[in-house]
């Protein structure tokens, strides 16, 4: 009897043995690299991926990344800038296939948006002196300028399409898909990153953010940054497929006789958007996040619940100017605040 | 089932959570190490804890990373728009600072990380 207790002991000792050394032998860090594309460090994270095989996955990733940073790029040569030169005739071109989805779907998002997602501003961002690698210096365009700029302010309903046969009716339409194309691009390279068997990891494009999996059953852990520059504002756990995308004024900005004046410019008034300081969602399809981040900081405080609502965002935190914060009931029951105690939060449904 | 066989069972079950809670629990994310890259190739890995100044060369010149306390910041870099140095210090495993036009980041290791990316 005694016999047949110590069998049965040391079988579920081995068994308890085996399955601990199954969990240490798993990986313990995720496999990362960097690389520059779009502007930005682009950081890639894969998990429980043969060291040979993630060297492939980033190779690939990276080569992809500039492929599409090249095709979309607003100034630089490419099949964009090609559009914006031939746009101002009004005459009907055919279209590149591969920039083609991206106007398409940025007009739905601009209806959506009610206009506050327009990448048809591109020439108010080339007079703001954004659309170029170098920050701009200053000064500010001009009131007159930014007037005559809104007073015919080009729209993505001024672009028709026709198959692959596009003209503009507004001579002033330039596309710039700064507020779209890295979101887009990440979709990208998660769905190749899918097609070469990953199954866990990030693709980091700045603010732009998807992971896929988890961590070997644990959730990634992101960190949304302090738009003060005081470490981490706020941090969310992620899992299955999901991605972060915030939008800050502290991105690109310069400063002209004390003034500070950032990227992010409002369609109604030609001018950086006022009352936000970030704008933070979560949501399946990047392209989306992207766009809808964009819309939400230009709504601005107090005023986005509805373009949230319309964009199909229920996971939304908006940091004002005076970093109060005002946040979606879905996100406040996911963020979590690394400050002690944690900063006031205002919840608004959207609608 | 006998009383021993329900003894040897809940001993084993014991001993298995007892074990996985020790692997799980090893998880150590305290900051360790701030790694630093330019243009995407890791250039230096040094102690979190130990005080210095190091100059990383960049695409427009040579950024000037300080580590003290435990924490990494830019203390200079050739950049126009000084962002950089405006982020401030960073002390969490897992967060990075980046000169994005020196193309020049550093991010805080642990023996694992707290954050695993930092949106920004």
């Amino acid at each position: 009897m005694k016999w047949r207790y110590l069998r049965n002991f040391i079988r579920v000792l081995a068994w308890s043995a085996c399955s601990v050394l199954a969990a240490c032998s798993s990986p313990e860090a995720p496999v990362k690299q960097q690389f520059y594309s779009f502007g930005t460090i682009v950081e890639v994270s894969l998990w429980n991926v043969q060291p040979a095989h993630a060297e492939e996955v980033l190779k690939q990733l990276q080569e992809d990344m500039d492929y599409m940073h090249e095709t979309w790029h607003a100034w630089h040569n490419g099949p964009v800038s090609r559009l914006n030169s031939l746009l101002p005739h009004g005459k009907p071109f055919s279209v590149a296939p591969s920039v083609l989805p991206l106007i398409e779907q940025s007009k739905v998002l601009y209806q959506k948006s009610n206009g506050l997602f327009n990448p048809a501003i591109g020439g108010l961002i080339t007079l703001w002196g954004f659309a170029q690698d170098e920050p701009p210096l200053g000064p500010p365009p001009t009131e007159n300028e930014i007037k005559a700029f809104v007073d015919n302010l080009p729209t993505m309903d001024d672009l028709e399409i026709d198959g692959i046969s596009i003209h503009s009716k507004n001579p002033r339409l330039q596309l710039n898909f700064g507020a779209y194309a890295k979101g887009y691009a990440v979709d990208m390279l998660m769905q190749r990153m899918r097609e070469m068997g990953v199954t866990n990891g990030i693709i980091n494009a700045g603010g732009d953010l998807r992971a896929i999996g988890s961590k070997g059953g644990k959730p990634w852990r992101i960190a949304i940054r302090h738009p003060q520059g005081q470490g981490v504002l706020a941090f969310v756990e992620i899992q299955g497929d999901e991605s972060v995308f915030t939008s800050g004024n502290y991105e690109r900005f310069f400063t002209y006789e004390d003034r500070r004046y950032h990227h992010i410019l409002d369609p109604r008034t030609g001018y950086p958007a006022k009352g936000s300081t970030s704008v933070t969602v979560i949501h399946t399809n990047a392209a989306e996040a992207d766009a809808a981040a964009t819309a939400i900081f230009v709504a601005g405080p107090g005023h986005w619940q509805a373009t949230a609502a319309a964009m199909g965002m229920t996971q939304v935190m908006v940091v004002d100017e005076a970093l109060a914060i005002e946040m979606t009931p879905a996100m406040a029951r996911r963020v979590q605040f690394p400050a002690d105690p944690p900063p006031q939060v205002q919840i608004r449904e959207p609608s | 089932m006998t009383f021993g066989d329900l003894l040897i069972l809940l001993v084993s079950v014991g001993l298995l959570l007892f074990a996985s809670l020790a692997v799980w629990q090893t998880n150590d994310t305290r900051p360790d190490r701030l790694v630093i890259a330019s243009g995407g190739k890791i250039v230096s890995e040094l102690d979190i804890h130990q005080d210095q100044v190091v100059e990383i060369d960049g695409l427009l010149g040579v950024s000037e990373l300080e580590i003290r306390d435990g924490r990494a910041r830019f203390r200079d870099s050739p950049c126009s728009n000084r962002q950089c140095i405006l982020r401030g210090w960073v002390s969490e495993s897992g967060d990075t600072v980046i000169c994005l036009p020196n193309r020049i980041s550093a991010t805080i290791t642990g023996v694992d990380t707290y954050y695993d990316a930092v949106n920004f």
